[in-house]
């Protein structure tokens, strides 16, 4: 469980390595104000919705031999799931937090690549980690460029997804560090 | 035309995680047009029926179903494509350019509609065929096609002698190379917007 | 009881739960079709990589399912040794694994009474598919060959 945590987080980050919220990571880096709360509504729908869609995959979709239409069950799924969570946070707590294909995506990755229910719940509780580890570091990075003078040309997002691609390629020095014990044979 | 590059270009994210082929950049985009096409006439249908949040349940629902029954398509042709793709070939149906575009109220026909964001979806698959071959010819060496044994490709280059070319292939050379050209566009786009004040400057 | 507003609402509702089934039954039928081309076109694939990397040692048998949602990512095939040398079952799995040149179709072999074996990238040349596997080998192509094994622990549990 360990291992598949670590590697759904770090290895093959979702945002990093399948590309989930690419474009969304900027946006959700400007402001950390709504970070909990969206942390929250994914930590609690995520992991729901991969559950139930992963049972109603595995005992009726898997035996009937057509897997290959399990996002057609998890839609209808993740949209009744992540409606009633939005509606309990808005009831109990008044916020709102809009945060739909992320979700999504990290579901059918969790359904996915699992074969058991406790990796189900590892990978998806781990797709999201990912996603909320890598918000900070990106703030952390804005905040220090914004002290620096760039060009114009760089006051956008490009040095923000250079740094995205920095993180990949420090990401991957796992695969040759003294560190793992597979590289010293 | 600028708020339409950029457009475009935030768009072209979902290319990124693709592996840098022409053969996969075909596939997605065909994936793109066909959902997008499809997604504008259901919607153009169901909208007088269906209003409200029903409405974003119905579309979404059916996009993601219309995702399913093209992958389950593509099966039957390019098996090994669809395996190694995955779950980006549900990237389109969920990207922001199709949700806003297939939403956008003020064409009263149904022909009105689809030539309107078929022409945006016409100029997007130009550029990602575009970036695809690019990246597939800087970073394989090769230009390629789907085929039915997997990949059908032209090689140029043995990009694998070339570390270079090998970093342009993956992820981050991929994400680096994407901003340079981004920033070198701007950066392009400024002088010649300095030019033209010039030149208006001179004339007054 | 029934008014104007009421009426709508369970107008829309019929609509949405018609174009449900509708769907439901057409991916079905579809899905259910398209099976046999995912087995006989990812048999091929194994067999091609196969061949590249390990001449004449294996021909490629049935399909074997895991039983699991694991299924639209990966396939695997019983191997028969032309040798004869192993009295265990060995099979070849092709599975999509995330690597920093994308998501790769990755060949195993799996003999039952030792550690999997990574064979090659499917779809990739022979220098690309060793550049990739360079730098995938210490944690993705470990994390897999470590689950590979429980894959077929689960389907044999699911089988009983």
């Amino acid at each position: 469980m360990k291992s598949d945590f670590f590697y759904y987080a770090l290895i093959s980050s979702t945002v990093l390595m399948y590309g989930l919220g690419l474009n969304r990571i900027s946006y959700m880096s400007r402001h950390l104000d709504k970070y909990f709360v969206t942390a929250l509504k994914m930590y609690i729908v995520v992991p729901s919705s991969s559950l139930l869609c992963w049972i109603i995959t595995d005992k009726l979709l898997t035996p009937a031999g057509m897997v290959q239409m399990f996002p057609f069950i998890c839609i209808i799924l993740f949209i009744c799931i992540s409606a009633c969570c939005e509606m309990l946070m808005r009831m109990a707590a008044d916020i709102t937090t809009a945060e739909f294909s992320i979700s999504f995506l990290c579901t059918l990755i969790a359904v996915n690549e699992s074969s058991t229910i406790m990796e189900v719940l590892v990978i998806s509780l781990s797709c999201v980690t990912s996603l909320f580890l890598l918000i900070p570091l990106i703030y952390a990075l804005r905040i220090r460029l914004s002290v620096c003078s760039l060009f114009v040309e760089f006051k956008n997002d490009s040095l923000i997804y250079i740094g995205l691609a920095i993180f990949i390629i420090a990401l991957s020095a796992w695969n040759i560090s003294w560190l793992n014990p597979g590289v010293l044979p | 035309m600028n708020k339409k590059i950029v457009l475009y270009a935030s768009a072209l994210m979902l290319m990124i995680p693709v592996p840098g082929r022409f053969a996969y950049g075909i596939i997605l985009t065909l994936l793109f047009n066909l959902v997008f096409l499809a997604g504008t006439s259901f919607v153009f249908a169901v909208r007088k029926y269906i209003t409200g949040t029903m409405q974003s349940v119905v579309i979404m629902t059916f996009l993601i179903g219309m995702s399913v029954f093209l992958k389950d398509i593509l099966i039957f042709i390019f098996p090994v494509i669809v395996l190694q793709l995955g779950v980006l070939l549900y990237f389109p149906a969920l990207s922001v350019f199709i949700l806003t575009a297939v939403n956008r109220k003020g064409s009263s026909t149904l022909q009105e509609a689809i030539s309107m964001n078929m022409k945006d979806s016409g100029c997007f698959s130009l550029f990602a065929l575009i970036y695809m071959l690019l990246r597939d010819i800087a970073g394989y060496g090769s230009i390629s096609f789907p085929g039915f044994n997997g990949i059908l490709a032209v090689q140029f280059i043995n990009s694998a002698k070339i570390p270079f070319m090998c970093f342009l292939a993956s992820l981050p050379g991929t994400i680096i190379s994407s901003t340079v050209m981004a920033v070198l566009y701007i950066h392009v786009q400024k002088m010649f917007t300095i030019i033209e004040r010039a030149g208006i400057t001179d004339e007054k | 009881m029934l008014n104007d507003a009421n009426k709508k609402t369970l107008k829309e509702y019929g609509i949405f739960m018609a174009f449900l089934c509708g769907m439901l039954i057409l991916l079905m039928l579809l899905t259910f079709f398209a099976q046999k081309f995912w087995v006989s076109g990812l048999r091929r694939q194994v067999s091609s990589v196969l061949e590249l990397y390990e001449p004449g040692a294996y021909t490629v048998t049935d399909y074997v399912s895991l039983k699991t949602p694991l299924d639209s990512s990966a396939a695997s095939f019983v191997l028969k040794n032309k040798n004869g040398k192993s009295k265990n079952p060995v099979y070849g799995i092709i599975i999509r694994i995330m690597t920093v040149y994308g998501p790769m179709p990755a060949v195993f072999t799996y003999d039952t009474s030792q550690e999997p074996e990574f064979i090659g990238f499917a779809c990739l040349t022979q220098d690309m598919s060793d550049r990739v596997k360079g730098i995938s080998l210490n944690s993705t192509i470990q994390y897999w060959k470590k689950r590979i094994p429980l894959l077929f622990t689960v389907a044999e549990a699911v089988h009983e």
